[in-house]
């Protein structure tokens, strides 16, 4: 049922002014699991993360943990990340609404170079959130992601401001 | 360096350290750094990113 609050994270991001979004789905990328990390990079999705400001991470908790498969996937790119907002939608049919799956990502997308932000979204007991068609059944998640989102649009655009602007060391 | 895509010169924005790939870049590791450094620019014209190995830690 991730995939219900992923279309509706970008259905949301699609609305804000100036801003151009694209669902990918991990499960879909032609990416080899033969070996990992950038030489089993997928061209296309390592020139969608190029242009990207940031990212919006919608996962599943699975044992506390992240899906194999979401880790695999980002493993494959580096330059691409670094100084580029992340934020997390965690997902679970219990209670804590991916709260672990967030607490487990966060120093993987520091070590890529993501600068995460301090708003989450946490569909807690998804089963019950969406319809089959995938409609929100309960409209008080709408405020938590207008502030999630927010605040990942200020760090994307001072971060894109920075990558260009400022240089490491202090100088600009 | 000079975007590949508009030619415009980058912002060199991160020194990023990361494992190395190759016997060479292991066996010019310090114990003190422990990996190898990336540098990683960014262009300020169209926003594409690029990196290069530092020839320097």
């Amino acid at each position: 049922m991730s995939e219900h609050a992923a279309e509706l994270m970008r259905a949301e991001i699609a609305k804000r002014p100036g801003v151009v979004t694209e669902l990918i789905d991990v499960a879909e990328l032609p990416i080899p699991v033969d070996d990992a990390g950038e030489s089993v990079k997928d061209p296309d999705f390592s020139e969608k993360m190029n242009r990207a400001d940031a990212l919006v991470i919608v996962a599943p908790e699975y044992n506390h943990g992240y899906p194999g498969l979401l880790k695999h996937v980002l493993d494959t790119n580096l330059k691409e990340y670094v100084h580029k907002a992340a934020g997390i939608v965690g997902v679970s049919a219990g209670v804590f609404g991916g709260a672990r799956v967030i607490q487990n990502l966060i120093p993987v997308l520091r070590e890529l170079g993501l600068v995460t932000i301090f708003w989450d979204v946490n569909f807690t007991t998804v089963q019950s959130r969406f319809d089959e068609s995938g409609k929100l059944l309960d409209e008080s998640f709408l405020p938590r992601i207008e502030k999630f989102l927010d605040e990942l649009c200020w760090m994307a655009e001072t971060l894109r401001h920075g990558r260009s602007h400022v240089t490491t060391g202090g100088s600009s | 360096m000079t975007c590949p895509k508009c030619g415009a010169e980058m912002n060199h924005q991160a020194d990023k350290l990361v494992h190395p790939v190759t016997r060479e870049e292991a066996a010019s590791m310090t114990t003190a750094l422990d990996g190898v450094i990336e540098e990683v620019f960014a262009c300020p014209g169209c926003g594409r990113i690029e990196s290069r190995r530092a020839t320097e830690p």
